[in-house]
């Protein structure tokens, strides 16, 4: 993988959205431009306002039939500036900041819907929990602000700089070039600094995430912690991971601090430059008193602009590496699985529901799981696989479900209902089949939608399912049935419930062929009886793979195998 | 910042139940924690106050500067107030930098006590406290609320108090100047003040609502990648896209709406700071041109107003910063004042006893229960219902039970991990609360499924709190068979262990575990016997120590294998909180009561099994 896609695909997104946007992004840009002009304005028109009561001359377009009318007038203009630059920050927020909040929202759906089809082992690795949220919180939310925020800024100091120093030149060139001499190092100061700044942010953050990880692995784990009396030990821990975090914060705190004595320096040397300078053309009678104001004011009107620049700098780069980090899920490659398009390859009302000819498994290329191996299964047979652990019994569950990892080789063929397996699209294979795994995983959803997932089923059926896998008393008794919220903020149901609901899942997509990996483990026998003969009765048409521990689990499997290590 | 806590802050705002402290006193509360590091702050804040004055006393002078220096082209006088005005202000500079710097630095240390505070509160809250609440608020408390209120007081607060400081003493010294005109300033700022006042609420659901749909979208990504092999199976890719996009619309509508809102509100604001400038302005005017008021007045104010616009709009801005600070200092007060086991438990009778306990008493480890009843809320059923039974010194008993039926929680009650109702428990004939939690705990040696590994070495790992030879581990890692799977091969006492455990397989975490109960040497032991998802060579070995351990021990074993309960002289049946039978299982067989029928109901087969299979030949079938 070359390093140009990414670059080109961020920037692909990015100018696709300016386009799309591109008048909203003119109109901003103006409201931009009109309130920077406005400030600029405010600082002369004080200016005026003090030369005019000084005795100064002031343009003749403020003149008005008095003394007290010409007042009122720059008054009124004054007040007019005013109104204007509040319309102006009205209008740069409204347009262009909100396309920062627009993209966030885009680049957030962009990146599951490239990262849904993401290789299982991608989830383990690189894009794991963290990484991933990472991703969507502060990757986007720096790249967010290319799309607003960081223009605004852009141009806020394009504007204001270039408009100041208009002003200021037309007051007095010289003096212009002799204050601003010392003002123009500041955004390669800033800029220094704040590359530090983010390295010890990201440092200290660095060390809260582990703070905070090790902080929730505690309060998960209090009841071991008091039945063991390790509790102190874990305080201990906590607290040196504090500490750690502490310091790094205070060391980026310390620096941000320091951007204080450092700005301010600045300033008071530009301002001595200011007074020495404005001093002695005032004396020389080449500047008004109200001049000198309005040009100390608009003197300091310009550090603010100088300062951001500096960090608009750095935030163009921290911007523009985020972005490419949220563009790589699009340049990441995907499972091979979920690629396989969907084919009209008929099937053969003749064939087997299950045929597996010449399977070899093999694991790192060293253990062979499987060899030779060779399996027939028809309309309403039920096989039942038992062994003990680490001899491979759910492989055979796996390769027909196609979760084989990276690790294993397999060769051979598998056909199912007379076409190869790998000739099916996922979305096809899983709606004949179905495999109910050996953890069971529920949403934080209602019971309901945990059954159902993205099928429309009508509450008489979701019932009757519940009934099947003997689930039907214990939803009856809590308090909103099935539409009771599941999770650590609704009901925990206990182990052999879950598996049962898992169950349930799996059998309300009415599969042809279905394969339990061991998933009535927590369930009494007694419970597990009936469920059993449920199936028996009203799954009789359905293929059944079975993988269990207990014998009474596959106690209705005329056919067995037995795997041994 | 953790996965979707920051989503159960918010459902705290609604939270009815439980004790909460006004938002004032739990900030003075938490200042009373802070102990030793106040005067530090103190000091700090004195540095900012003064650096703030005297940045004032240097905009005063730009008035005379400029109306005695300029106007009158006075040389030496415009030389001197220059000259004055840039040193006072670059003392200002100094003393805010430095104030500020050591308010970051004394805060920092002084938050750090507080969260060694939140970790010993960690310890002392009883179990039920964890059961009937959910780990993420508990773990919000600790992380993200601990992180905010830190983040307040090194970072926001000392540029928020700038601010404020900057802001008074800019009016007080218009005030101070020219009272009449200082007052109409004074009147100017009402407007912005009461604007926020009046917006805080909006302001504050606003940003509540931006946090919470970024927690949701979280959630709910880290959840689509705990249940990745769910969405593989069953073919959910486009439902979980769907899905995602109704949490991701939610997320864009609260931060559009926020942007609407500031959108008007800031600039809005931003004028109404302008306004003390343009009532200077309005005021002055007149006065000016009628003579009644100086020139240099007129300027010195000018200044005051550029010293007063900018912190009234940082302050403005950000209010709900101060908001969230006060917020999460309730909700830490609350946290601090929850009831300790020492509160809980019905013990409070012999705290005094435990001062005077000898820790070095040997357990015998004779058990008794006399109608023994618990609930674990107040309102709610009875988990045990009058439990009695008694077991000799040395007796290992297996106990047995459906989920729910109470087996787990008779057990808990010996390490007082619950108290219970009625009833008395009597160890070594003496009632259970007489005895110190901690000695009970560490007596009672404990074996479960889940182990506690720590990144650290081996030797840590065995010993935890207490310090033993080399040889005393040695011999525990000996008869535990820790020895033989994992030292000879691989990791020494002296090598790193990884964080959970990682490098060591399910089994061998468990072979730790034993061996920590053998160096501890324990009278009395539970054990969960639960093994499954180990490795069989760890199995036999497992099996072997626990044998081992058993021995002349008091064993109460929580069977789920039948076989298990061949090692046990007793068998314990309990249902539905009840003891249903007791005795050796040769009797329980021929009572043909409740144990016979979980017999029945496990070995129950109607198939019988296939010869074994090597892994080499064709499988054969039947």
């Amino acid at each position: 993988m070359t390093q140009k896609k990414p670059i080109s695909t961020a920037m692909t997104l990015w100018r696709d959205y300016l386009i799309e946007h591109r008048w909203m992004y003119v109109v901003g840009i103006f409201t931009v431009f009109v309130t920077n002009a406005s400030q600029v304005l405010l600082a002369r028109v004080i200016g005026y306002i003090l030369d005019f009561f000084s005795g100064n001359n002031i343009p003749v377009y403020f003149h008005g039939g008095d003394k007290l009318q010409t007042f009122w007038k720059l008054f009124w203009i004054y007040f007019a500036i005013r109104v204007i630059l509040t319309l102006g920050r009205f209008g740069w927020r409204i347009t262009l900041a909100r396309q920062t909040h627009h993209s966030a929202g885009i680049l957030k759906s962009y990146i599951w819907q490239h990262a849904c089809y993401f290789p299982k082992r991608l989830f383990y690795r690189d894009y794991s929990k963290g990484p991933l949220i990472n991703l969507s919180n502060s990757d986007i939310g720096q790249a967010r602000f290319l799309f607003g925020f960081l223009l605004v800024g852009t141009f806020d100091f394009i504007f204001l700089s270039l408009s100041t120093v208009f002003v200021l030149l037309q007051i007095k060139p010289a003096l212009t070039v002799f204050s601003l001499g010392v003002l123009v190092i500041l955004p390669f100061i800033i800029r220094k600094l704040s590359s530090i700044e983010i390295n010890y942010y990201e440092e200290s953050q660095a060390a809260l995430t582990e703070l905070d990880d090790h902080s929730a692995q505690c309060v998960t784990s209090i009841r071991l912690q008091r039945q063991t009396q390790t509790g102190a030990f874990w305080t201990e821990r906590l607290m040196k991971f504090a500490d750690k975090y502490r310091l790094k914060r205070l060391r980026q705190i310390r620096l941000s601090l320091s951007f204080i004595p450092i700005l301010g320096s600045v300033g008071i040397v530009t301002q001595i430059l200011t007074f020495v300078g404005g001093t002695y053309y005032v004396f020389q009678s080449s500047m008004t008193v109200g001049e000198f104001l309005a040009f100390q004011a608009l003197v300091s009107l310009l550090q603010d602009p100088l300062t951001e620049l500096g960090f608009i700098i750095s935030d163009w780069r921290k911007a523009l590496a985020s972005l490419r980090r949220v563009a790589m899920v699009q340049e990441v490659e995907k499972d091979q699985n979920l690629l396989i398009v969907a084919n009209d390859t008929a099937y053969n009302a003749n064939a087997k529901v299950l045929v597996i000819k010449n399977l070899h498994l093999t694991y790192q290329n060293s253990r062979e799981i499987l060899k030779d191996f060779n399996l027939e299964l028809g309309f309403g047979e039920r096989l039942g696989i038992k062994g003990p652990i680490g001899s491979g019994k759910s492989s055979l569950l796996n390769i027909l479900a196609r979760n084989v990892d990276e690790y294993q080789t397999l060769t051979g063929s598998v056909k199912l209902w007379g076409k190869e397996l790998k000739d099916f699209s996922a979305a096809e294979l899983f709606s004949k089949m179905a495999m109910v795994p050996q953890r069971p995983f529920l949403f934080a959803d209602t019971l309901r939608n945990n059954l159902t997932l993205d099928l429309k089923l009508n509450d008489e059926k979701v019932w009757k399912i519940l009934e099947l896998v003997e689930l039907k008393e214990d939803v009856a008794q809590f308090p909103q049935g099935i539409h009771t919220q599941l999770g650590e903020w609704g009901i925990n149901l206990s182990g052999g419930q879950k598996q049962r609901l898992s169950l349930a899942r799996a059998m309300a997509r009415s599969p042809e062929l279905l394969l339990l990996d061991d998933c009535l483990s927590a369930v009494d026998t007694k419970t597990e009886e009936k469920i059993l003969q449920n199936l028996n009765q009203f799954f009789k048409e359905t293929t059944l793979i079975w993988v269990a521990h207990r014998d009474s689990t596959l106690k209705y499997c005329e056919q067995r195998l037995e795997f041994s290590v | 910042m953790s996965e979707g806590y920051q989503l159960l802050d918010e459902q705290d705002e609604n939270r009815k139940d439980g004790f909460r402290m006004g938002d004032t006193k739990s900030m003075i509360y938490l200042f009373s924690l802070l102990g030793g590091h106040r005067r530090p702050m103190v000091f700090a804040v004195a540095l900012v106050v003064f650096g703030a004055i005297i940045s004032m006393v240097s905009a005063y002078f730009t008035g005379p500067f400029i109306e005695q220096g300029l106007r009158a082209k006075n040389l030496s006088l415009a030389g001197k107030y220059a000259a004055l005005i840039v040193c006072l202000e670059a003392i200002s500079l100094i003393f805010i930098w430095r104030g500020r710097k050591k308010l970051a630095e004394s805060s920092s240390a002084a938050l750090l006590g507080i969260r060694h505070k939140l970790f010993l509160k960690l310890q002392q809250l009883p179990v039920i406290y964890y059961d009937r609440t959910p780990h993420g608020r508990t773990i919000t408390r600790i992380t993200h609320d601990a992180e905010g209120l830190e983040d307040f007081f090194t970072n926001s607060m000392g540029r928020l108090l700038q601010a404020a400081l900057m802001a008074l003493f800019a009016m007080s010294a218009m005030l101070v100047t020219h009272f009449a005109l200082g007052f109409w300033q004074f009147i100017s700022i009402f407007p912005v003040a009461l604007f926020v006042y009046f917006t805080k609420e909006i302001v504050r659901k606003k940003n509540r609502a931006l946090s919470k749909t970024s927690a949701v979208c979280n959630g709910q990504l880290s959840e689509f990648i705990s249940g990745i092999e769910v969405i593989r199976l069953f073919s959910l890719e486009k439902w979980t896209k769907d899905r995602y996009q109704k949490k991701v619309d939610e997320y864009t509508e609260a931060h559009l709406d926020s942007n609407l809102m500031f959108s008007w509100s800031r600039p809005l604001i931003l004028f109404m700071c302008a306004m003390p400038t343009i009532v200077l302005v309005f005021i002055a005017g007149p006065k000016l041109l009628a003579g009644t008021l100086s020139v240099a007045i007129f300027i010195s104010f000018l200044r005051y107003c550029e010293k007063f616009f900018n912190p009234v709009s940082t302050l403005a801005n950000e209010y709900h910063v101060i908001q969230q600070a006060f917020n999460q200092a309730e909700r830490l007060a609350s946290f601090l004042m929850e009831k300790e086991e020492a509160d809980v438990f019905k013990d409070q009778l012999f705290v005094a006893q435990t001062k005077q306990f000898n820790f070095a008493t040997k357990l015998m480890g004779r058990v008794e229960f006399k109608n023994v009843k618990m609930r674990y809320l107040d309102d709610g059923p009875d988990v045990l219902k009058d439990i009695s039974f008694v077991i000799k010194e040395g007796v290992r008993v297996g106990v047995v039970g459906r989920t729910g039926s109470g087996k787990t929680t008779v057990t808990a009650l010996l390490t007082r991990l619950y108290d219970f109702n009625q009833g008395e428990i009597l160890l070594d004939n003496i009632p259970l609360r007489h005895y110190p939690r901690t000695f009970l705990r560490e007596q009672i040696g404990q074996v479960s499924q889940d182990v506690v590994i720590f990144k650290g070495t081996l030797r840590e790992n065995l010993g935890l709190e207490r310090k033993f030879t080399d040889e005393e581990l040695l011999a525990a890692a000996r008869e535990s068979g820790l020895w033989q799977k994992v030292m000879v091969h691989g990791p020494k006492l002296d090598d790193l262990i990884l964080e959970g455990g990682v490098n060591l397989s399910a089994g061998e975490r468990q072979l730790v575990s034993l061996t920590r109960i053998f160096l501890s040497n324990p009278k009395i032991l539970i054990m969960d016997e639960a093994t499954a998802h180990v490795d069989p060579e760890c199995e036999r070995l497992i099996h072997q120590a626990m044998h081992r351990l058993m021995h002349g021990r008091t064993c109460f074993l929580i069977a789920h294998r039948l076989d298990t309960l061949l090692d046990c002289h007793q068998v314990m049946v309990f249902g539905h909180g009840q003891l249903l039978e007791m005795g050796a299982r040769d009797e329980l067989l021929a009572q043909k009561g409740a144990y016979f029928d979980l017999i029945l109901a496990t070995e129950k087969q109607s198939v019988p099994t296939l010869a074994e299979s090597t892994l080499n030949s064709q499988v054969s079938l039947l």
